[in-house]
């Protein structure tokens, strides 16, 4: 029995999984700067990033591995999305992370870990290939918010983030051992042939309730939200945008691509749910940031948001539904990260700028920073000309043609009240004078770098949408 | 459909409840002489000292951790050498290599350990 392996489709893959190793290697001297590390994590990225570009572009299809990898253009399209997060993220932790030498080797190659769970989970074509995809990024995700031992917070974040991380992954086990039991396989296609026939046994249906409950609590989805403020306000600031952002757009991945190719025959049934779901996701979220004090608690429950206006995409469960909510996981990371990245960029002597409060007077004193900040913030309420408008204008749209008109009017209620919360930041920040004088650090160059790349693809995305609706209409699978 | 699942119902039902009934009939009918021997945790055994919940230092979780991955190396080990034979003639050379890479990892996980100073004690 010959052996074939078609080495072209992994080659994302395959970099970062070299890129990691190089990066595991080269932490082992001591003798060499450790700064070089986060160098080679971005280049290995961005290498895995033109390739799945290259692929996308030119349309690579095909399976792996007995049917259970599948790189397709959907596949390719969140490669794309969790490496331009990678590369974000890496970009604003080196200034974060260069107090501490020790500490910068394990961070990068767990960063490259996560990153490497995702694309697994983007192109798993078997629910057992998700899962392992989903417990490789979520381990190296846990270490991660717990990265800062010394810091309370961040332990606190860690162990949280842990016991209810591993709780949801055996909701989402028993959801596939269910579906196993009601389908006889767990290849994605092979589910959805499986279960054509009109008797939808119950099996089926806790299963596939099941894995709502798991993949609910990976994206943060209310009712399975509470862990997200608290991980978010403990874990480091760059994990934070880390885990707000390529982690749920690969759960979202997984999500997308099992209930629309597995379990198309019971669209019935889950849709419902869903509706229900981004319609409490929506409201709960921005109605608990308005009460926030805490700038990265108003980033976590914004970020539940968020989740919610990308369900509706799902709700809408057609074509332009599927494209729209990956284009929407696009901007969203973009500008989470970038948020994530200008309250990194607020740092005083003192310490993190973390309230609200503690913004007031920066639109004089630091213009870049509060130029920054307003442009994150009005995408993310979904302003015009910036990206978060093209973003939810699309989702809405799928929604109103796949008939829920009332989903998109609580969308539309709910992306009002998101302005008042978003926009009380950018009212702080140029029209209250500071309580104090504040002494600031010098901006990090890297930093600096990774924000304006942040504005520039938000700008861009909102004037041109059509430079990656395209490629996101080209992926549905 | 259902119906064809009887059988499993009642060995469970009979296995309930022939254990059900023994434990019972013993607790009922069996004689009661405790004494403090008897009543000890382990009949014969050592003596007990304090209970269990002690302290041990959490290095013990790093050793339990390295233990674990090498071991589960080994066990994947088992079953590649035995399709080996089945593969040997169109691609040993291939699944040699792939194994060697899969070693050569770990190994470079080992080196990374021992390095960081996973391995030593204090």
């Amino acid at each position: 029995m010959p052996i074939e392996i078609n080495w072209q489709l992994l080659m994302p893959e395959l970099i970062i999984t070299l890129t990691l190793l190089i990066v595991l290697v080269f932490d082992l001297f001591d003798s060499i700067s450790k700064a070089i590390l986060g160098w080679m994590t971005i280049v290995g990225a961005g290498i895995a990033l033109w390739v799945s570009i290259q692929m996308h572009q030119a349309g690579t299809v095909g399976t792996q591995f007995n049917d259970m990898f599948k790189v397709d253009n959907f596949s390719l399209f969140f490669n794309i999305i969790f490496l331009v997060s990678t590369i974000l993220v890496a970009l604003i932790s080196m200034s974060y992370l260069s107090r501490d030498d020790r500490k910068q080797g394990p961070y990068y190659l767990l960063i490259l870990l996560a990153t490497l769970g995702m694309m697994l989970m983007a192109a798993g074509n078997e629910l057992i290939i998700v899962f392992l995809g989903l417990e490789l990024m979520s381990l190296s995700l846990y270490v991660l918010a717990g990265y800062f031992r010394d810091n309370p917070a961040s332990s606190e974040a860690g162990m949280k983030y842990l016991l209810l991380g591993a709780f949801a992954s055996a909701f989402f086990l028993y959801g596939i051992a269910l579906i196993y039991g009601g389908a006889g396989t767990t290849n994605v296609p092979a589910i959805a042939e499986a279960i054509t026939a009109p008797n939808k046994s119950p099996l089926l249906l806790a299963g596939m309730f099941l894995l709502i409950v798991g993949f609910g609590f990976k994206v943060a989805i209310v009712p399975f939200h509470q862990w997200a403020p608290d991980v978010y306000e403990g874990a480091p600031t760059t994990i934070a945008a880390f885990i707000s952002a390529g982690p749920k757009a690969a759960g979202f991945a997984a999500f997308l691509r099992i209930f629309m190719e597995a379990l198309p025959s019971l669209q019935v049934e889950w849709s419902s749910v869903v509706i229900v779901l981004a319609m409490l996701t929506m409201t709960v979220g921005n109605v608990i940031a308005i009460a926030q004090t805490s700038i990265k608690r108003m980033l976590a429950y914004s970020s539940i948001a968020h989740a919610g206006y990308v369900l509706i995409g799902l709700a809408a469960a057609n074509n332009d539904g599927i494209s729209s909510a990956m284009l929407y996981l696009l901007v969203y990371c973009v500008m989470n990260i970038g948020a994530f990245g200008a309250v990194i960029l607020a740092k005083t002597e003192d310490g993190e700028s973390l309230m609200i409060s503690d913004y007031a007077g920066l639109g004089l004193r630091k213009p870049l920073l509060a130029m920054f900040m307003t442009i994150m913030l009005l995408s993310l309420a979904g302003f015009p000309p910036t990206a978060g408008f093209v973003g939810k204008f699309y989702v809405f749209k799928s929604a109103v043609q796949a008939g829920h008109i009332w989903l998109v009017i609580v969308g539309a209620i709910n992306t009002a009240i998101s302005a008042f919360y978003y926009l009380r930041v950018v009212v702080t920040m140029y029209m209250r004078e500071p309580e104090e004088e504040l002494s600031f650090t010098a901006y990090p160059s890297t930093l600096v770098v990774g924000l304006v790349l942040a504005a520039i693809g938000v700008l861009l995305i909102g004037i041109l949408p059509s430079l990656m609706l395209t490629p996101a209409q080209n992926s549905v699978f | 459909m259902l119906i064809d699942y009887l059988p499993i119902l009642l060995l469970g039902l009979f296995a309930v409840l022939f254990a059900g009934i023994n434990l019972a009939l013993t607790h009922i009918l069996g004689p009661k002489r405790p004494n403090r021997v008897k009543l000890s945790v382990y009949e014969s055994g050592v003596r007990p000292v304090g209970d269990a919940r002690q302290r041990f230092t959490i290095r013990f979780d790093l050793v339990a951790m390295l233990f674990i991955i090498f071991d589960i190396e080994v066990v994947f080990l088992y079953p590649w050498a035995v399709v080996f034979k089945k593969f040997s003639e169109t691609s040993g050379l291939f699944i040699l290599i792939e194994m060697l890479v899969f070693i050569g990892i770990l190994l470079l996980g080992y080196i990374y350990a021992w390095k960081k100073g996973g391995l030593t004690w204090d």
